[in-house]
C-alpha cells in the first residue's frame, strides 16, 4: 500500500473541501481498501466521512423514504419501512455480498463500488478503466462474466451492485453535495456507459459527495429481485433482475425492469417495459418483453449465455408476478 | 517385469525401507479390541484452535524480523533482460531487493513430486532466481524485503522487470503428449486381455470424453515461511506437510550439513497436498534472510498462492466401457491426458479404472503434455479424483443404456481380486458400503427414469458413484518419552493438517500403552525427530499408529531390561510374555507393575525410545485400498441451470474407524470439496498470456454454507486384518466420486449429461435446448 494523507471531516461542507477534486471518500471501506492495497486506487488523500451524520433512514414529505448515504446495507435491508414498502430493495441487498460485508458497506459506497473485472484488478493487464488508452485485455480474454449490453470496444466491464439494480427499478434519486452546492440526479442517470471514457463511471465530479438516496412514494407494485450466480451465496451476479409490475383487470398499467450483471451500469430495459404497459398481462406479452429486454445484446466470446439467461429470468419473473396480481 | 513386481518396486523405491517389512504378517493385537480406539470424542485441540491458542507459522514474529514480498513474472516464457530495483530500493523501509543477479546460489535438488527423489521436499528442479529464464506466468522474479509488510508490498510493485518473451504453450494438446515414466507409482500403460476385440464383440458399448479443469488447493492458511540464520545454523518455521523434507531440501540447496537445519511445522491450517512439496518461496525466504542478516518472514498473498504454488493439472479422459446384456463389464478402456512440466508428474486419471471393477479386458494409458505453467502438485486424491469423475460418469451412462439401476450395475461388477494384478485384497467391504448408503438414502425409492421429479421450477434427481483410494503405510517416526511423573510425551516427525490426527493418535496411544488420554501429550512437526519420507497419501493414521506400535515394543524391551535382576515381578520376563495395560506391563497371568514403579526403582526421570513405522508385508503383497459410495440428490433450476445439492449420504469402508467424529468430519470436508469440484472450482487461464485470471477467493469459488446440504456419513467400520489398528487411511477418500455422483444426479434430474467440470449454469443452458423450454 502507498502512503496517503488520512483526513477526517467534521461535516459535509468540510468533507467536500478537504477532498478536493482528487480525494477519495472513505465510508465502509469494503471496496476502497481492497483497491488501495492492490494499488488500483492510489489516492493522495483519503477523507474519512464515516462519522458524519448521514446514516439515518427518514420519511420524506409526500410519502417517499430517504436513505442516508452512510446507512449500512444491513440496516437498510432490515429496516421495517424498507421491507414493507420497498421489498425489492431489501431482497437485492440481502442477495449481495456476505453478512460481514453488509454490516460495513454503505448506501453511498455501494453506488460507487467499482467493477470486479479481474483485468481491472491485475496491474500487469491492460485496462482502459485503470489507465486510459492502455487497451482492454478482457475484450479478447476471459469474459464470461462481462457485459452484453451497452459495452464499447474500450471496456466490457459490468457494474457489480445488486442494490443499484433495485434502485434503478424504483427510479430512486441520488442527492449530492459538491463545491457548487447541492443537486439531485436520477439513479438511472447516475452511472455512465463506458463509451470512449470507461474511467469515468458516474456523474460525480470535483469532489461531489453522495449524501442520500431518495426512494419515491410507493406504488401498488408486485415486485421481486432474482439473482443467478455461480454459487448459492457470496458471489456476484451472472445476471440479476429487479421487476416491478402493476397489473389491474388483466392489463399491465405500469412495469419496471432493471438488469444487473449485464452492463457497465444497472440496465433499465425500457423497451421491455414498453411492450408491457397497456397490453394484456399474458404470456405472449411477457415473451415479447423478455425478447425486447435482450434484443440489443452483443455477446462476447464466453458470455452468450447471459442473454438467454436474462430472457428466461424476465419471462419467468413476469409470469410469477402476474400470478400474484 | 510384471505389473505387480514393477508396482512393488516403484512403491519400495519411494518408501525405501524394505527392511522394515513384516514378513510374518503379524496382526495388530489392538485391531478390533474395544477401548479408546473407536470412542466418539471431540477433537482435543479444538478449544485451543477456536480460541486463538495455537500459533501458526505466520503468527511467528522473532526479534528484528523483516518482511518479504515476491514479485511475479508477467510473461509465461522467455528471459529477463533487465531488472531495475532502484525505485524499490528508494521506497520507505526497504531493506533489500533480491533478484537473479544478487541471489545466493541455491543448488537444484530433485523434484519431490516426480517421486524419484523422495526425500527433499522441493516442488521442482528449476533454478528459480538463479537464472534469467522465465518458466511460467507468475514465477517469482524478485523478492523485496522491508521493515513492514505494507512497505514490502508497495516496493514490490516498483521493481521494474524487462523481458524478452518467447511463445509459450499453456494449454493441453495431443500433439505435445508423451507417456510418462510412471503414473503415481503405477505403470502408465497397462493392457489386460484383449480389450479392443472385446469392444468389437460387446452387446453394449458407451463412450465418453470427460474433462476436469486446473484447480488450486486454497487452504485457508496461506503459505508462509519464517527463516532465521544464526551463523551456519538455520531455523525455519514453514507451512509444510513435510518438515523433514524441507530440512533436506534446504541443506542441499545451501550446502549445509542437515543437522544445522531445523524445520518446524507443528500446526498446519489445511494443506490438501499443496503443502507437501516446498514451493520456491521457501528457499527464497531463507536466501533473503541470509542477505538481510536478520530473520525474514514471507507470507504468500492469496493471489500469489495461485501464481507461486501449483495445483491440480487439468485432465481429459476418453473412457469406453463394454458390457454384456446382463450388465457385466467385458472391457474398460481409459485413455487419459494431463499436463506436466519438465518435472514430470502425471495427474493419473487412469488409476480408478485399474482397481474398481471386475473386467476380463482392460486397457489404460496415461499421457502428459508439457506446458509452460507452474509445476502441478498432489491434490486431494491425485489422479483418482478426476479419474473417478470419468469412470463413474461412464458407469452411469452404461447403466442408463442397459436400463439397469446404477447401483445394481456396480454390484454386478464387484471384483473378487484386483483386476490388473490379480492380487487378493487385504479387505474390501464396498458391498456393505453400498448397502449402508443406499439404505440411509432410501435409494430404492428413486424413480428409474430421468426428468421424472419436479418441485416448481426445480427438477430433482438422484445419483450415486463409488469411491476408491489407494491405502498405504508410509515412513514416519515418533519419539516416545515416559516421564516419572506419570505422563507420556509422543513427538511425531509428521504433523497435523487439521484433520484430527493428533486426537486419533492420542486415542490409539492411550490404548496401546494403557495410559489415560489426558496424560499423553502429542507433539508434532519437528524435522529433528527422525528422518522420514513421503508424507501424505492419506497415510498419517496408520503410519503413526505403526510407529507408536513399534515404540511401544521398544519401550517394553527397555523397561524389562531395567527390571532385570531386581525384585520386580517382571524380572526375567520376555517381551512376548507380557502385555501393556493399566499404566504398566503385566504377564498374561496378571503379574506385573506400573511403568512408574519401574522408573522409580531404577531411579530414572524418564525413558525414551524411537519408534518407526513398518510397512506391513501383506499390504504390499495384496491390493489395499479404501472404498466408499456416495448418494446425492440435486435440484436444478430448469430455467437458469443453477444446481443446488439438497441431500447427501456417504458410506465408507476405511477399515476400523479410530476417532469417529474426526473421521466423519474428514469425510464431510472431502464431500464439500467435491461439491466445489463438481460445480464451481476452476483455475481460469487467459490462454493468450498464461495469466491466471481468477487468482483470488472472490473469483475462484469454493462452496459456502448455503451450497452444502446436511451430509450423512456412515462407516462400515470392520477392521482390516493386515493393517495397524485394523485401520486404513481415509483422508482423501471422501472427495473421490463426489463429482460423478453430482453429474449423475444432474443427469437424472434433467436428462442432460455434462462431461466437463465444473458444471456451471451456462454449461447446462448451452448443452441442451430442452432445459427451460416448457
Amino acid at each position: 500500500m502507498r502512503e496517503f494523507a488520512y483526513l477526517r471531516a467534521a461535516d459535509v461542507a468540510e468533507a467536500v473541501e478537504l477532498a478536493g477534486p482528487q480525494g477519495k471518500y472513505l465510508a465502509g471501506g469494503t471496496n476502497l481498501f481492497d483497491l488501495m492495497r492492490e494499488e488500483v486506487e492510489r489516492p493522495e488523500r483519503v477523507v474519512d466521512i464515516s462519522r458524519l451524520p448521514l446514516s439515518a433512514i427518514e420519511p420524506l414529505p409526500g410519502g417517499g423514504l430517504r436513505l442516508g448515504a452512510l446507512a449500512r446495507n444491513a440496516h437498510v435491508a432490515a429496516d421495517d419501512r424498507v421491507r414493507r414498502r420497498y421489498p425489492v430493495l431489501a431482497r437485492a441487498l440481502l442477495k449481495g455480498a456476505s453478512p460481514q460485508l453488509r454490516n460495513r458497506a454503505t448506501v453511498g459506497g455501494n453506488l460507487v463500488q467499482r467493477t470486479r473485472c479481474r483485468y481491472f484488478y491485475d496491474l500487469t493487464a491492460a485496462c482502459n478503466k485503470r489507465e486510459p488508452g492502455a487497451g482492454c485485455d478482457a475484450l479478447g480474454g476471459f469474459n464470461r462474466t462481462h457485459a452484453i449490453l451497452g459495452a464499447s470496444p474500450n471496456c466490457v466491464a459490468v457494474h457489480p451492485s445488486d442494490m443499484c439494480v433495485a434502485l434503478a427499478a424504483l427510479d430512486a434519486t441520488v442527492n449530492l453535495t459538491g463545491p457548487d452546492g447541492e443537486r439531485s440526479v436520477p439513479v438511472t442517470g447516475f452511472h455512465l456507459l463506458p463509451g470512449g471514457t470507461p474511467h469515468v463511471e458516474t456523474v460525480l465530479r470535483n469532489g461531489d459527495l453522495i449524501t442520500s438516496v431518495d426512494l419515491p412514494p410507493e406504488r401498488p407494485w408486485h415486485g421481486d429481485y432474482v439473482k443467478v450466480r455461480d454459487r448459492a451465496s457470496y458471489a456476484f451476479a451472472l445476471v440479476s433482475l429487479a421487476v416491478l409490475l402493476d397489473v389491474r383487470h388483466g392489463r399491465t398499467v405500469a412495469a419496471r425492469i432493471a438488469l444487473g450483471g449485464v452492463a457497465h451500469k444497472p440496465w433499465r430495459a425500457y423497451s421491455a417495459e414498453e411492450q408491457l404497459v397497456g397490453a394484456a398481462a399474458d404470456e405472449a406479452a411477457f415473451d415479447r418483453a423478455a425478447a425486447a429486454a435482450v434484443a440489443e445484446a452483443r455477446p462476447l466470446d464466453h458470455n452468450a449465455f447471459k442473454a438467454e439467461l436474462a430472457r428466461r429470468l424476465v419471462r419467468r419473473t413476469l409470469v410469477e408476478l402476474a400470478g400474484q396480481s | 517385469m510384471n505389473v505387480a513386481a514393477r508396482g512393488f518396486s516403484l512403491a519400495m523405491r519411494a518408501v525405501g525401507r524394505v527392511s522394515a517389512l513384516l514378513p510374518d504378517g503379524r496382526h495388530d493385537p489392538l485391531s478390533g479390541r474395544p477401548g479408546e480406539i473407536g470412542r466418539d470424542i471431540a477433537r482435543l485441540d479444538g478449544p485451543a484452535k477456536v480460541s486463538g491458542g495455537i500459533r501458526y507459522t505466520a503468527d511467528r514474529v522473532p526479534a528484528r524480523l523483516a518482511y518479504a514480498v515476491t514479485v511475479p513474472s508477467s510473461i509465461a516464457k522467455g528471459r529477463i533482460t533487465a531488472v531495475d530495483s532502484s525505485r524499490a530500493l528508494a521506497a520507505p523501509g526497504v531493506v533489500l531487493v533480491m533478484t537473479h543477479e544478487n541471489a545466493p546460489p541455491m543448488k537444484p535438488t530433485g523434484a519431490y513430486s516426480t517421486l524419484r527423489s523422495p526425500v527433499a521436499a522441493a516442488a521442482m528442479t528449476l533454478p528459480i532466481m538463479n537464472t534469467d529464464r522465465v518458466f511460467w506466468h507468475g514465477q517469482p522474479v524478485a523478492v523485496v524485503v522491508a521493515e513492514t509488510q505494507e512497505q514490502a508490498e508497495h516496493a514490490a510493485r516498483l521493481v521494474e522487470v524487462s523481458y524478452a518473451a518467447e511463445p509459450a504453450v499453456v494449454t493441453m494438446s495431443d500433439e505435445a503428449a508423451h507417456t510418462p515414466a510412471h503414473s503415481v507409482l503405477e505403470e502408465s500403460k497397462t493392457v489386460v486381455g484383449a480389450p479392443h476385440a472385446a469392444l468389437a464383440d460387446a452387446a453394449v458399448v458407451v463412450r465418453g470424453v470427460y474433462t476436469t479443469p486446473p484447480e488450486h488447493h486454497n487452504a485457508l492458511e496461506l503459505h508462509a515461511t519464517v527463516a532465521a540464520w544464526d551463523g551456519d545454523d538455520l531455523t525455519v518455521h514453514d507451512t509444510s506437510q513435510y518438515p523433514y523434507g524441507v530440512k533436506e531440501m534446504l541443506a542441499k540447496k545451501f550446502g549445509l550439513p542437515p543437522e544445522r537445519v531445523h524445520v518446524l511445522a507443528p500446526y498446519i491450517g489445511g494443506g490438501f497436498g499443496g503443502k507437501t512439496t516446498a514451493w520456491p518461496h521457501v528457499a527464497l525466504t531463507v536466501a533473503a534472510a541470509g542477505l538481510a542478516g536478520r530473520p525474514v518472514k514471507l507470507v504468500l498473498s492469496r493471489a500469489h498462492t495461485f501464481h507461486m504454488t501449483g495445483g491440480r493439472a487439468p485432465t481429459r479422459s476418453r473412457v469406453t466401457l463394454a458390457a454384456d446384456t446382463g450388465g457385466r463389464l467385458t472391457a474398460i478402456v481409459h485413455d487419459a491426458l494431463s499436463t506436466c512440466t519438465t518435472d514430470e508428474f502425471a495427474e493419473a486419471a487412469i488409476v480408478p479404472s485399474r482397481h474398481l471393477y471386475a473386467t476380463p479386458n482392460l486397457a489404460v494409458h496415461q499421457r502428459v503434455a508439457r506446458v509452460d505453467r507452474i509445476q502441478n502438485a498432489f491434490f486431494r486424491g491425485p489422479g483418482v479424483t478426476p479419474g473417478s469423475f470419468a469412470l463413474e460418469s461412464a458407469m452411469d451412462e452404461l447403466a442408463c443404456r442397459l436400463g439397469l439401476d446404477p447401483l445394481e450395475l456396480r454390484l454386478r461388477n464387484e471384483p473378487a481380486r484386483d483386476p490388473v494384478s490379480g492380487r487378493r485384497f487385504t479387505s474390501r467391504h464396498l458391498r456393505e458400503a453400498y448397502r449402508l448408503g443406499a439404505e440411509a438414502f432410501r435409494w430404492d425409492e428413486r424413480s428409474p427414469a430421468p426428468r421424472a421429479t419436479r418441485d416448481g421450477h426445480w427438477l430433482v434427481g438422484q445419483g450415486m458413484a463409488a469411491a476408491i483410494n489407494p491405502d498405504a503405510v508410509l515412513v514416519a517416526a515418533v519419539r516416545l518419552r515416559l516421564h516419572a511423573d506419570g505422563t507420556v510425551t509422543i513427538h511425531s516427525s509428521t504433523n497435523e493438517l487439521g484433520a484430527g490426527t493428533s486426537t486419533a493418535q492420542t486415542q490409539a496411544a492411550a490404548q496401546r500403552l494403557g495410559v489415560p488420554m489426558d496424560r499423553i501429550r502429542f507433539l508434532q512437526g519437528d524435522s529433528d525427530v527422525a528422518r522420514t519420507r513421503i508424507p501424505g497419501a492419506s497415510a498419517a493414521t496408520t503410519t503413526l499408529a505403526s510407529a507408536i506400535w513399534n515404540a511401544r515394543d521398544r519401550l517394553v524391551r527397555e523397561l524389562l531390561t531395567l527390571a532385570k535382576g531386581t525384585d520386580s515381578p517382571l524380572a526375567g520376563r520376555r517381551p512376548d510374555e507380557v502385555e501393556t495395560r493399566d499404566e504398566g506391563i503385566f504377564t498374561t497371568g496378571g503379574r506385573g507393575e506400573t511403568y512408574w514403579r519401574i522408573l522409580e526403582r531404577a531411579g530414572r526421570e524418564h525413558v525414551e525410545v524411537t519408534g518407526r513405522s513398518a510397512v506391513p508385508y501383506q499390504t504390499v503383497k495384496r491390493g489395499t485400498s479404501t472404498y466408499g459410495a456416495h448418494f446425492a440428490e440435486v435440484r436444478v433450476d430448469e430455467d437458469t441451470g443453477e444446481v443446488r445439492v439438497s441431500r447427501w449420504v456417504g458410506a465408507f469402508d476405511g477399515g476400523r474407524i479410530v476417532s469417529p467424529r474426526q473421521a466423519a468430519s474428514q469425510m464431510r470436508g472431502g464431500i464439500i470439496q467435491g461439491i466445489g469440484m463438481a460445480l464451481m472450482e476452476e483455475t481460469l487461464l487467459d490462454e493468450r498470456s498464461g495469466r491466471i485470471v481468477n487468482a483470488g477467493l472472490a473469483d475462484y469459488h469454493i462452496p459456502t454454507h448455503a451450497d452444502v446440504p446436511d451430509i450423512e456419513v456412515r462407516f462400515v467400520d470392520v477392521p482390516d486384518p493386515q493393517t495397524p489398528l485394523g485401520a486404513k487411511g481415509i483422508g482423501e477418500l471422501g472427495i473421490v466420486g463426489v463429482a460423478a455422483a453430482i453429474a449423475n444426479a444432474i443427469h437424472h434430474a434433467t436428462g442432460t449429461r455434462v462431461r466437463d467440470l465444473p458444471i456451471t449454469a451456462d454449461k447446462l443452458l448451452q448443452h441442451d435446448g430442452r432445459l427451460g423450454v416448457r
